[in-house]
């Protein structure tokens, strides 16, 4: 054999293939035809309805919309909002709420035109009353999804128990009971799990707090310190991080009771296992993510495409949706308003997520905020716990 | 090596050619470096802007227990290291010694396989596997008949196998990419001279020295910038270098910076440390002169057929035959410890949970043909993957030849070490900062793909680099005497004999960019890759009609290996086909 004859047959057969995978990828970029118009949205995954969903916006308003998930965590998002370039990258955006001030101040995002979005009307008053959604007056989070988060429970586990035979749980104090020791969890995130410890020193008297989720320098260090301490006594099983191991510490029945989001109580039934959601006497973290308008859609001439959008959000498909899917609550009447006049056939169970999350908001609610004054020493204290051995 | 080598040598290292692939580099990660440490001296206002003169973010470093955090990373990462290279080195002596090449081949094409799926997808793999309900609990169970295992995952030793697992590709293609060539007469030496633990010293401490020390620093480095598997496997809390930048970007980016600027700080002074170290034990080479060799042939013969040492004989004894078995013991629970969370990620993409428990289906394919979102993020991530691919190989290839210039060698290994410890969101913002200066900057393809290549160049020249040391001197120098020039031996000789080394490099960084995350969530403007959807995936929740995220990585897996396989296979039959011909 000719080498040289076998080495050009194989370069060119080697570039012929990378070419022949270049094109083919290349062409199949699914462009939108140019014309049609097309938003692009920065959000917590759990915002996103799929495909599916996205095509009852384009027969209903008239756009594409390209999803993208955001990671959820409020520090890097903001940092590319205000330093990367997310701002302009995306018109609009979904993140919990708090960070309007900062991203506002930096002129990441622009105030709402209320006027230009009819659905605004039907939000829930306590919604529209959320006061880390607006700045300096003006309204910059839409609250797109609403929920109030507590404990998660494995009744069968805990009745054997001593002091749980009942196999109920309503209290903080349980994630914190040395008769659990090393079965309880919570969220590994500062974000969620100072709050919840603030509620429980609080609403029993064990320390002096003013607002669980916005504390002072004295009230984060104690509540640091009371977490760090459960820490090394092996309280906590594992601190879990993300819905997927949200759900997997408890299906394993490594962990009997975990603060943590609703719906992961759905996903375990889903699997089979009987799990609760508390309703805990201290009260409820309550959180919302907020829908931002970037400061990219004025470059990009889609501010009214954008409000366009925002008021589909609220206008009772999305919610459904979302109901559905996810167990969460976009609070307003037209999800509601929507079930009733579609028919849906889960429609009961869209109502009953409704009135749940109202009810839940109806009893004590401390409010998460993402951006609090100690920001700063919050990362310091979290960073302590982690290290704490 | 002997000075008119170097002379005559040095011809092939063209700065024509090396100077503009190495000056675009390092303007890439210069300029954004020195914007890096500019503002890691800032503090930000209110309105975002960055003001100079400020030690806030140096402050942020060591405030709280990220110390500790630190301290606890680099030891876990140290844990890391000395195990995966316990592991690799005779993995890969046992790679190198098989007699026929297709065993080799399906062996590479087995260890490469964990590189091919997420490495979120892969830490919540070995999550599943060692769930008190996952398969080696029930395994133990129905072994021993006691209960379920509990506590096998969320310390400190979970996160190191899930990080071994991870790190045993680097570990022993690096040494078996600097073990000798099997047909290389050094075998035949060596097996006539000593008994096979002297031939196992020989040929790989000795021989393929370089390829385990840069083993040894690509597995540490790696390990140390690992996040996926400490955030599924860590406990009870997690620590890893993304959750501190994560922390620190949120207290403010000129934090981030300062983690960045220190981390690069770290890098030289190791640098120097090691070129300091090289220099000395030249020095010392030099001045023992010619004795060493010798020296070394006589300790051979000694340990290996002295009649004085029958004393000796059992110790003999066990360590010929550890050396015999250990290399196969090795080479199988590498490959189990590889493939063991894909097995766990190929069973969950035929499996979909019930209220009854699960079933096995197809559907998770049918889940993901359907679903324009998921086949656009696979579309996207493959046509990245392919021009990353592309680009870091042709990149490598030229910054590899810095083998025979001295000088440039020590430039581009520094550049490596850089573009390795720099971590990719620190990277991304002083880009973006800098792209800023003149318009206002937005993400896309190019930059994801740039930032993918600067990601994967390290490891690619490296590898590269390695196999350049083992050409033959006499041949280079007799093409040099022959060819048109320096150039024609490059494209000729160089590119043809290593174009099996350089299609593996391509490979390894299409497979680094198809799932990256960080950087291409900084800057890839609206694109949607598979790295970015299963991360979401996983974070915010599999529901029953995401789960074609299994399938999409499953055939990713599956087509990924038949590529290697088949590529391995063409260039072996090439390499053979070129000495038949010489024949």
């Amino acid at each position: 054999m000719n080498s040289n004859i076998s080495r050009r047959c194989f370069l060119n057969h080697l570039g012929a293939a990378t070419t022949l995978l270049m094109v083919g990828a290349g062409c199949d970029q699914r462009k939108k035809p140019s014309g049609s118009k097309s938003l692009r949205f920065y959000g917590t995954a759990t915002l996103d309805v799929g495909s599916d969903g996205w095509k009852e916006l384009e027969r209903s308003v008239g756009t594409t919309l390209s999803f993208k998930d955001n990671g959820n965590d409020a520090g890097p998002v903001i940092a590319q909002m205000t330093a990367g370039a997310a701002a302009t990258d995306y018109d609009i955006g979904g993140l919990l709420g708090g960070a309007e001030g900062v991203l506002a101040g930096a002129g990441s995002i622009l105030p709402w035109d209320l006027s230009k979005i009819p659905n605004w009307k039907g939000v829930w008053q306590w919604a529209k009353d959320i006061e880390h959604a607006r700045w300096q007056g003006k309204q910059y989070g839409l609250p797109l999804v609403v929920n109030a988060d507590s404990m998660i429970y494995l009744p069968d586990r805990i009745k054997s128990v001593p002091g749980y035979e009942s196999g109920i749980i309503d209290s903080y104090a349980a994630i914190f009971d040395p008769r659990l020791k090393g079965k309880t969890s919570m969220e590994d995130a500062w974000v969620n799990s100072a709050i919840f410890t603030a509620i429980y020193l609080k609403q029993n008297n064990l320390m002096a707090i003013q607002d669980p989720g916005n504390l002072t320098e004295q009230e984060l260090k104690g509540v640091m310190e009371f977490l760090i301490d459960k820490k090394r006594s092996g309280q906590f099983r594992k601190l879990w991080n993300g819905w997927e191991q949200g759900v997997e510490v408890m299906r394993s029945g490594e962990v009997w009771v975990m603060t943590g989001w609703e719906p992961i109580v759905k996903a375990l039934a889903d699997q089979g296992l009987n799990a609760k959601y508390a309703m805990p006497k201290e009260g409820y973290e309550g959180w919302s993510i907020d829908l931002l308008l970037h400061s990219g859609a004025k470059k990009r001439g889609s501010l009214d495409l954008c409000h366009q959008v925002a008021n589909w959000l609220q206008d009772g498909f999305y919610g459904a949706t979302l109901a559905l899917s996810r167990g969460y609550a976009v609070p307003n009447d037209s999800t509601a308003a929507y079930v009733q006049r579609s028919n849906m056939a889960k429609g009961q169970q869209v109502l009953d997520t409704l009135k749940q999350v109202q009810g839940k908001v109806a009893k004590t609610l401390f409010w998460q905020n993402v951006r609090p004054d100690n920001y700063r020493l919050y990362e310091e204290w979290w960073s302590k716990l982690r290290a704490a051995a | 090596m002997k000075p008119h080598h170097q002379t005559s040598l040095h011809r092939i290292a063209d700065r024509r050619v090396i100077l503009p692939t190495l000056g675009l580099c390092i303007a890439s990660v210069g300029i954004p470096l020195a914007f890096a440490v500019i503002f890691s001296f800032c503090s930000v206002d209110p309105s975002g802007s960055f003001n100079f003169g400020s030690l806030d973010g140096y402050r942020a470093l060591f405030a709280g227990g990220r110390v500790a955090e630190f301290n606890r990373i680099a030891v876990r990462a140290a844990t890391v290291t000395a195990v995966t290279m316990l592991l690799s080195v005779p993995s890969a002596y046992w790679i190198a010694r098989a007699q026929r090449s297709s065993v080799q081949i399906i062996i590479l094409a087995l260890l490469v396989t964990p590189w091919l799926v997420s490495d979120m997808l892969r830490a919540f793999g070995w999550q599943l596997l060692l769930s008190p309900s996952g398969l080696i609990s029930r395994l133990w169970s129905v072994i021993t008949g006691t209960g379920p295992l509990e506590n096998l995952r969320y310390h400190f030793m979970t996160v190191v196998i899930g990080l071994v697992s991870a790190m045993l590709p680097a570990g022993i293609l690096t040494v078996f990419s600097a073990i000798p060539d099997r047909s290389r007469s050094e075998w035949l030496a060596a097996a006539e001279l000593g008994s096979p633990r002297n031939v196992f010293r020989l040929m790989v401490l000795g021989r393929a020295k370089a390829g385990i020390l840069l083993g040894a620093g690509a597995v540490f480095t790696l390990s140390c910038f690992a996040s996926a598997e400490p955030r599924f496997l860590d406990g009870p809390t997690l620590t890893s270098v993304q959750s501190i930048a994560a922390s620190l970007v949120n207290v403010g980016v000129p934090a981030l910076l300062a983690f960045g600027t220190v981390l690069i700080l770290l890098g030289c002074c190791c640098c120097g440390l090691t070129y300091a170290v090289y220099r000395i034990s030249c020095r010392e080479r030099h001045t023992r002169g010619g004795q060493s060799r010798s020296l070394r042939s006589e300790r051979l013969v000694s340990l290996g057929h002295s009649p004085g040492n029958s004393n000796r004989a059992p110790l003999a004894w066990v360590l010929d035959t550890a050396a015999r078995l250990t290399p196969a013991l090795a080479g199988f629970a590498s490959l189990a410890i590889c493939c063991a969370p894909l097995l766990a990620v190929a069973i969950e993409t035929f499996w979909q949970p019930t209220p009854s428990g699960g079933r096995w289906t197809v559907e998770n394919f049918q889940l993901m043909f359907s679903s324009e979102d998921l086949l656009g993020a696979f579309t996207n991530s493959l046509y990245a993957a392919v021009l990353v691919a592309a680009i870091t190989a042709a990149f490598a290839f030229i910054l590899s030849l810095v083998v025979w210039d001295k000088r440039l060698q020590w430039a581009v290994v520094t550049l490596s070490v850089l573009l390795v410890i720099l971590p990719g969101d620190a990277y991304a913002i002083s880009l973006m900062q800098f792209l800023k200066l003149f318009r206002p900057a937005e993400g896309g393809w190019t930059l994801v793909v740039g930032s993918h290549v600067l990601w994967a160049l390290p490891f690619a020249t490296g590898t590269l680099m390695l196999a350049n040391r083992h050409l033959n001197e006499h041949a280079l120098e007799a093409s040099l005497e022959y060819a048109k020039g320096p150039v024609s031996v490059i494209l000729r000789f160089v590119a043809r004999v290593n174009v099996g080394r350089i299609a593996g490099v391509a490979l390894l960084a299409g497979t680094l960019s198809l799932n990256e995350y960080l950087r291409t969530a900084y800057l890839g403007g609206g694109l949607l890759t598979i790295g970015n959807v299963v991360h979401g995936r996983l974070t915010a929740g599999l529901l029953p009609e995401n789960r074609g995220v299994f399938a999409v990585e499953f055939l990713v897996l599956i087509a990924s290996v038949g590529a290697v396989a088949v590529l391995l296979l063409v260039g072996s039959r090439f390499s053979k086909s070129q000495s038949t011909s010489r024949k």
